[in-house]
Parts: structure tokens; sequence; C-alpha cells
């Protein structure tokens, strides 16, 4: 899988999200240098289903999709 | 090197003091016990004495998250839990999934030992540094889904709970707790043991992240096993049907016992009523535990009738059968709808369909009557079930008798015979009969289980007797077995020697635990020994081989032993229950405990000779079950042996 930072447009699907927050993990790692899903810039409200949202620092790379297993992130190129 | 993977700290509460302090993880202790199970035990062997009883604030609490817990490693989540438990005094350790474990290690700890008493009902508070014994006198007798609601409304969502529910607070010996209202942990009594020390349910956040020493490296093993696990032909079937996947084998090959294990229910009625149509009419969505691509956690809906609009979460739908069988009046909706109920009381289903069907069975051939039940009469519809579901939770009338466990209560009511009546292992109810199939891993590791009738580290191909036995070679192999060791495994007279190759499902249970991987072997079957040398080097930055690892898995089982052999456990209490020895006929099946090739009927020579093999490949005494001196020697465990020789114990 590729470490790119190209901007990308993500699609969200929340439905489909499990909460396994493999995006939110991956994420943390490449932006705090630790798995550390709190301090991701996805986020993953688990309160009521599990409703995906971006923090305002979130550069769309795409890295979060790359890692999404159940079809609740697609990225796709462009803006 | 940066070490990595262990949060390095230990977090340790005083409930009666009201204290807490961190204590750094000597990394020696944990290199030698891994980490989670592992380095439970080790904290459990210093903590926990034979002279203090399961429910005294003296018996320790002890909460670990294992080095590659909170990590992208797939599928690590397991939260280990260590106590003496109340069901049967043993020292032991059980597990759950969801997000404790990943939250416990986000906050900066690898484990938490409460002990004592507090004054008054508290939860305990963990949010990084921010540690804190709360006041629980609002939660205390609300049931385990509340409980578990409230604190995270209050902490907005963004946080774990392990909670108890009203069983644990009334002490009933085999009430447990949920993390985050699913998956199950302390089967035997860990709710009761939370109870006796005031200790509603824990909460934990963590903000500081958990580091691994070599990313690329770790990244490069994860994003492989992501890719076998993404390709798996079955993921997206475990996904939709979790541990219902198994159910037209359950059905079709399996059968049910039920009755105190003495009659057959018909298979037919059971997938009629219970089966894979009801389980997809109920499922409302899976989900999953934190870094896991399977996702086989049910959330289940009722969608018409009494019980419409109940939404509960399970672990697995199927936990409900152990409900279903015994009530004679049921469908798939009251089964939920028990579920549910039995869960927030915070009480362990598989037990409670037991104990229900174990004195139901007694009341009506008259083994007891009215005069032992308090003027109950003691039925099999559901509505006179959930009326004793309630009882047992508040320790009501017959109830009180009824939570004592099945063991126990049959010693209370002082009925000649009784006793003996009760299928059980070390006093806890036993979860696979080797009659509905073979005397598989999964069957005999409930016997020589220092914890009792437990399932968790007995997962083998021996699911499906029969097949070709040489895949039991790359299933070692995996493990982390030589060749010469798969090689015993054949030489028992029948074939296959399940006693020797439970010893290596243990060792590797052990491995899995201390790591914190997943016990189900639809998920951890992605693992081999190496990927997990190779997670635990990458994480941790201590080199660390195969051989190693798996011997540090073995050391832990022979703690884990050693433990338990202080408390008086020894060969005797590794017993097949009676039942298992007497066939059982019905729907023109035959049910008897057999080989794995379903060619030799399993008498109770056999079973001991699976036994006195199982003995032989631990190196313990086969009179005793003892873990031999030199056993313990050859491990790194010389205190451990000079402290059973000085009790002599050895």
């Amino acid at each position: 899988m590729s470490d790119n930072k190209s901007v990308v447009k993500i699609s969200v699907e929340s439905k489909k999200c499990a909460g396994c927050l493999m995006c939110a993990l991956r994420c943390s790692l490449r932006y705090t240098g630790a798995f550390n899903p709190l301090e991701a810039r996805i986020r993953i409200n688990k309160t009521n289903g599990n409703e995906i949202s971006f923090t305002e620092e979130c550069t769309k790379c795409g890295l979060c999709a790359e890692y999404c297993i159940y079809g609740a992130l697609i990225a796709k190129e462009g803006d | 090197m940066e070490v990595g993977g262990y949060a390095g700290r230990i977090l340790n509460v005083n409930l009666k003091d009201q204290e807490w302090r961190v204590e750094t993880l000597d990394l020696k202790v944990a290199r030698k016990f891994i980490g989670g199970f592992g380095v439970n035990n080790w904290i459990a062997y210093q903590l926990i004495k034979p002279e203090n009883d399961s429910l005294s604030p003296e018996n320790p609490i002890i909460v670990g998250a294992g080095p590659l817990i909170g990590t992208m490693a797939p599928s690590t989540t397991r939260v280990m839990i260590t106590t003496k438990l109340p069901i049967n005094g043993a020292v032991a350790s059980g597990s759950g999934s969801m997000g404790f474990a990943g939250m416990l290690k986000w906050a900066g700890y690898d484990h938490v030992v409460i002990t004592g008493r507090a004054e008054k009902p508290v939860y305990l508070k963990i949010f990084d540094d921010d540690i804190e014994i709360c006041d629980a006198s609002e939660l205390w007798g609300k049931d385990l889904y509340d409980t578990d609601d409230e604190l995270k409304k209050k902490y907005h969502g963004d946080c774990s709970v392990i909670a108890t529910g009203q069983a644990g607070e009334n002490l009933v010996r085999y009430s447990f707790a949920l993390v985050d209202k699913t998956a199950t942990v302390g089967r035997g009594g860990l709710g009761a043991v939370m109870g006796s020390k005031n200790l509603k349910a824990m909460v934990a956040r963590g903000t500081k992240g958990v580091k691994v020493s070599d990313h690329k490296r770790f990244m490069k093993t994860v994003d492989s096993m992501l890719d076998r696990m993404k390709n798996y032909p079955l993921r997206e079937f475990w996904h939709q049907y979790g541990f219902m996947a198994a159910w037209d084998v359950i059905w079709n090959l399996y059968g049910f016992l039920y009755d105190n294990w003495s009659a057959a229910y018909p298979p037919e009625k059971a997938n009629e009523k219970f089966g894979k149509e009801r389980f997809l009419e109920l499922k409302n969505r899976g989900f999953a535990c934190p870094s896991c691509p399977i996702g086989d956690k049910d959330l289940l809906e009722v969608k018409s009738g009494e019980f419409k609009g109940l939404v509960t979460p399970t672990t697995s739908y199927l936990n409900s059968l152990f409900f279903f069988l015994h009530c004679e009046d049921c469908d798939a909706n009251k089964a939920v709808k028990a579920l549910d109920k039995i869960s927030r009381y915070g009480l362990d289903i598989i037990t409670v369909g037991q104990v229900l069907d174990l004195f139901i069975g007694l009341y009506e051939k008259g083994k007891i009557t009215r005069e032992d039940t308090g003027g109950l009469e003691l039925k099999r519809d559901f509505k006179s079930l959930m009326n004793l579901i309630d009882k047992i939770a508040y320790r009501e009338g017959f109830g009180d008798v009824l939570a004592e466990g099945m063991v126990q209560a049959a010693k209370l009511l002082e009925k000649e015979d009784i006793e003996k009546q009760v299928v059980h292992i070390k006093n806890l109810s036993i979860v696979f009969d080797p009659r509905n199939f073979s005397l598989g891993s999964m069957e005999f590791s409930q016997v020589v289980n220092p914890m009792g009738a437990h399932v968790a580290c007995g997962g083998s191909p021996t699911y499906m007797p029969g097949s070709d036995p040489e895949k039991f070679r790359s299933h070692a192999q995996r493990m982390g077995q030589p060749p010469e060791a798969v090689n015993r495994i054949f030489t028992h007279p029948t074939g296959l020697d399940i006693g020797k190759l439970t010893k290596f499902g243990e060792d590797w249970y052990s491995v899995l635990s201390s790591l914190g991987i997943c016990a189900r072997g639809h998920i951890n079957r992605f693992y081999t020994i190496n990927i997990c040398a190779d997670f635990y080097s990458s994480a941790t930055g201590y080199e660390t081989s195969p051989e190693e690892l798996i011997k540090a898995g073995e050391r832990i089982w022979n703690l884990q032993r050693a433990i338990n052999v202080r408390e008086g456990f020894t060969r005797k209490d590794d017993r097949f229950p009676d039942k298992w020895f007497q066939p059982v006929e019905g729907d023109g099946k035959k049910y008897q405990m057999m080989d794995y090739f379903r060619t030799t009927v399993i008498t109770r020579e056999i079973a001991e000779s699976f036994l006195d093999s199982y003995y032989d490949e631990r190196g313990w005494n086969p009179e005793t079950g003892i873990p031999t001196e030199r056993k313990l020697n050859e491990l790194g465990l010389k205190t451990v042996a000079d402290d059973l020789k000085k009790r002599k114990l050895l």
C-alpha cells in the first residue's frame, strides 16, 4: 500500500463502517508517529452507529480509505 | 533503540484507601512473560495467596493489555483479566475484545491492578494521567447496559467501559462483566469480584498513543496480513454470519444435548426455530473490534412480536442457544430477549442455561420439591425461566441457592445423589460435549484448563472429525511446534493424540493472549508463530525468535498451572464428567464419545490415556499433574519451583 500524499476525494458511507478504526490508526501513525486514533484526522463516533467525520487538519491524503476494509471510505482521484 | 509496543507502566489502585500509584513495567519481566495474559499471571503469582478468598478485599483484579494492542496488527484487542474466581477458587484469566484494552494502552498503561474494597460504590476512571475513583452511587443497582450507556453519555462516547450488572453487585458466583456491552469477560465470577469491591465499572480513554520500535517493518507485516485477510474468500461470510457461519455443521453433524446432557434436542426443530433464517431476520448489522478485518460481532434487533424494537449487541447470536434449548416454548425472539436480560444482569448465559436446566430437571424428576425451592414451582416455560433469572440476579428465595453455582447449590440442598448429577469441570459448566461428535482438542482442553471448562485454547482442525490428519502437521507447525513434536501427535493407539495436541494449543493460546491477538480460530488462523515473532520484534525492538516466543508461551502456561497447584488443584481436578461416558440416543442418532476418526469409543481408560499423554508432553508428574522441578527450572521458573518445594507441593 502506498504512502503518497496526493489529494483525493473521499466518499463516505458510514452505514458500511464496522468500527474497526483502521482508518484512524493509520492516519494517526502518519501524522503523529504513533497509533493514536483519538488524535487522528478522521474520527469515528460510535455513539449512534458509526459516524465518520474529518478534522480541519485533514489533508485528504486518502490513506484512511486505503486501509478501510469494509467499504465505508472510498478514495477517488481529484480535488 | 527505542522500546515500543509496551506502554511501560502499571497502574496500581487501592480502593480501600482511595489511592493509586503508577509503577514502571519491568521490561525483563515483560520479555519473559510477553505481556497481557503472561505478565498478568506473573503479577497474580506475587499477589494471590491461597489463604485469601476470592471475594476478600485482598483478591486483586489484574487487567492486562499485550504489546500488540492499540496497534494495527490485525485483530489485537483482547483485554485479559486475572483474578481468583468465586465459582471454584481457581486463579484464572478471562478475556474480552472490543475497546478497553486499546484505550488502556493509548492512555499509557499495560496493566491495572485493583485491590481493596471501596466503602461505597465506585467506578474507576482512567483517562491518560487523569485517574479518578469516582462515586458510583447513581449507577449501583442499574443494569450493565444502562451503566455503560450512562458512562459513555457522561464522557461523550470516546471511551470504553467494562461494567457488571446487578448479579455482580449481588455476588452471584457466575456473574461476569462485559466490555462495551458486548464482549464477555470473566466467566466464573469476575462480576462478583467487582461487586465484592464495590466496583461497578472501569472506564478508559487514551490519547497518548502506542509507538512501535520499527514502524516500517511493522507496517510491512500489517500490509501483508491485511492483503491476505481482505482476499480471504470466506471473509464476507464470517462478517455476515459471525459464529452462525458454523451453524449448518452444528445442527447437521453435531446435534444438541439438553435435559442435563441426557437427551437429544431435535436438530430440525432447532434449525427451524433458531437457525440461520431466524438469525438473518434478527441481524441488524455486524460490527468489529478495533483493528479487526473480519468484524464478526452481531447487533441483533427483534423486528416483530412482544419484544419488537429490542436491540442488543453480542459477541454471537449463538450464545442465546444456551437458553433456547432449555425453554420449552422458545423461539429466536425470546432467546434474544433472554440473552439481553441475562447480559444486562451481568450473568453468563452458558452457566445460567445449565443451572436452570439442571435444577428444573431435578424438580421434574421429583429429586427436589417445593420444600427445597421455597414453594416455587420450577417450569421450563419462558415466563417461568425469566422469573427464575430475576431471582438469581437478585438472590431472591431459591435464586439465592442457584446463585451459588451448580455444584454448591447441589450441596446446599443436601439431597443424596444430586451432586453426582451435576455436569461440570472444576465447578464450571461445560461448553462442548464430546458426545456430539468426537473428543477433539476443544472438548479435551476443558478438562485440563486450570480455569475449568473453558474453550478458548482448544481450537484445532478437530472441529471436523475424520478429515485428513495431515492437516495437523501444518496446524502444529503454525503454532510453533518442531516436526519431531508434531510426529508425536500421531503415536497414540487411536491415531491422534488429543492430549499432546492440546498442549501445543495451550502454548499457542498463551502467546496469542499475551500479545493481545484474538482467540477466535477463524481470525487467528492468519497468524503463525513466525508472524507473531516478527510483530513482537518490530513492535518492541527486542529481536525475538519464534522458538523463544513459543517457549515463553509454555512458560506462561506452566506458571498459571503452578499458581493453581498452590491453590490446591491437581490431577484429581482434571476430571472427565461421568456423563460423557454415557451414550444418548435420539432422532435416529447415537451420541457417544468417539475418537477423532470416529472409529473408537472413548472409554474411561482411553480418556485417562490422553491425560497421561498430556502430562507427558508437558513434562509434568503424571500422578499429580504438577509441573516437575526440572520443567520449571528449564523454563526459568526456579523461584516458582522453590516456592512449591517450600510448600511441599513438589
